[in-house]
């Protein structure tokens, strides 16, 4: 039997470069590279969060390239707010908190200039109660990828008839799958009011897609 | 079925997963036929929610992105944030520039140029020349007296005089000559000249001036008092031009 001699081989070299190389790829450390103007940096952190961010965007407008825009602009105010960034909570989210700040106030824009897609959901003026302009068609469909197809985009337009205020910590919750403490720390209230949130928009989810439940 | 119990298993269906509902939630959603169709509905909805998935960002993102924060930094231009001691500086030179006019500026109107006459420091006002013939003993009880070389002779009402028409010309800033703290001269048995000018004072009373030419015509002339302000004055008719009436 061979005795073990080198620290190698009893195994703990590893597990020292493995913490190195984690410590030195975490959001905190790539940010701070990028802070140095290392772009390389950044471009690693770019490509941890672009998807998630312009999905997130995409499921909270339902406008694809209004989504990549704003998307874009996260990480423009990511890379530019770079020196006054603090470490005191994650980067996800810092950054799911300026894409929420984005996409609410693309919501409120639209809401001023009143551009309502006419082949989504809107909320009626007499408040609370949401109608379909366009009823989904309850007709079997033959492909079953026809009639997930279907069916996802019934979601997509039944979220995005939910005020804002309930929109976001729904998708944070039950597309991105955020804990509640996150989600009340990217939203900026309490995990109370989160729950509180989220519950209600499950319920006028519940509504809107009885057909499909 | 117990509606207490039943808002509170929706609750906890609602917060938490299946796994971490509470075993007396559990045993009321096995009995509650309710409760069981609200999870069935709920776990499908979360199931058509997630099943959304992620959308990809399209494969020019990152170019694009690095031309966007390339024509942000270009047009970022100068700002004051980036340059904390220069923008401190300056706040504290506008400060200080600032509390500077407002020095120079309170200074200015508080300060007065009066030009101070004082009644002492002028000339004694010469007394006319009068021809000590013109004035008779039996006018010697009236009005008239002795013109003094100076004014030294001061108002009975000097104090409030001084307090309202002092004030009020300095305040101003006026150039004026005030009279207001002397008495006016009283003219003085042959002491005035002919022709000119000489401060009467009269008490109110009005002048009465006793005049006899060579031939021997005396004339007694009666002049009412004329008062501008703290000033008296006689008007010019009255005034000698010569030695003949």
């Amino acid at each position: 039997m061979n005795t073990l001699t080198t620290i190698d081989e009893l195994g703990f070299a590893p597990t020292i470069q493995q913490e190195e190389i984690e410590d030195t790829t975490s959001d905190h450390a790539l940010l701070e590279a990028t802070r140095t103007g290392n772009e390389d940096a950044f471009a690693e952190l770019v490509s941890r969060y672009r998807n998630q961010i312009t999905s997130y965007i995409y499921r909270m407008t339902n406008d694809y390239d209004g989504a990549v825009d704003l998307a874009q602009e996260t990480f423009v105010r990511v890379y530019r707010a770079a020196d006054r960034y603090q470490r005191s909570y994650a980067f996800s989210t810092y950054i799911y908190r300026i894409a929420t700040n984005l996409a609410i106030s693309e919501l409120r824009k639209r809401k001023r200039r009143k551009l309502v897609s006419i082949t989504g959901f809107f909320q009626s003026n007499d408040g609370g109660e949401f109608q379909e302009l366009n009823p989904p068609d309850e007709r079997p469909l033959q492909d079953c990828e026809l009639v997930d197809a279907e069916r996802r985009n019934a979601v997509q337009r039944a979220i995005s008839t939910l005020p804002e205020k309930y929109r976001a910590p729904l998708i944070l919750r039950d597309v991105d799958g955020r804990s509640y403490d996150e989600i009340a720390r990217i939203l900026e209230t309490s995990e109370g009011t989160v729950k509180s949130r989220i519950s209600r928009a499950r319920g006028f989810l519940r509504e809107k897609m009885r057909a499909y439940l | 079925m117990s509606t207490k119990q039943c808002n509170e298993t929706r609750r906890q269906l609602d917060e938490l997963t299946l796994d971490e509902l509470a075993a007396k939630s559990l045993d009321h959603l096995a009995t509650c036929a309710d409760c069981s169709e609200f999870h069935a509905r709920q776990t499908r909805l979360r199931q058509l929610v997630g099943s959304l998935g992620m959308v990809s960002a399209p494969a020019d993102f990152d170019f694009k992105l690095r031309a966007r924060i390339a024509q942000a930094e270009a047009n970022r231009g100068f700002r004051w944030v980036d340059f904390p001691a220069l923008r401190t500086g300056l706040v504290s030179i506008v400060v200080l520039l600032a509390v500077g006019v407002m020095f120079i500026g309170f200074n200015t109107s508080s300060r007065v140029d009066i030009p101070s006459v004082a009644i002492t420091d002028q000339k004694p006002v010469a007394a006319p020349e009068v021809n000590p013939a013109f004035l008779t003993d039996n006018h010697a009880n009236d009005s008239v007296a002795t013109l003094p070389q100076s004014i030294p002779v001061r108002n009975p009402d000097e104090k409030a005089i001084k307090k309202y028409g002092s004030q009020q010309t300095s305040k101003r800033g006026l150039a004026s000559l005030d009279y207001s703290s002397s008495r006016a001269g009283v003219l003085g048995e042959g002491s005035a000249k002919d022709g000119e000018v000489f401060p009467i004072t009269t008490n109110g009373e009005p002048l009465r001036i006793s005049v006899e030419d060579k031939s021997g015509n005396a004339r007694v002339i009666t002049v009412p008092t004329v008062s501008f302000g703290s000033q008296r004055v006689m008007s010019n008719q009255f005034i000698s031009k010569g030695s003949n009436w």
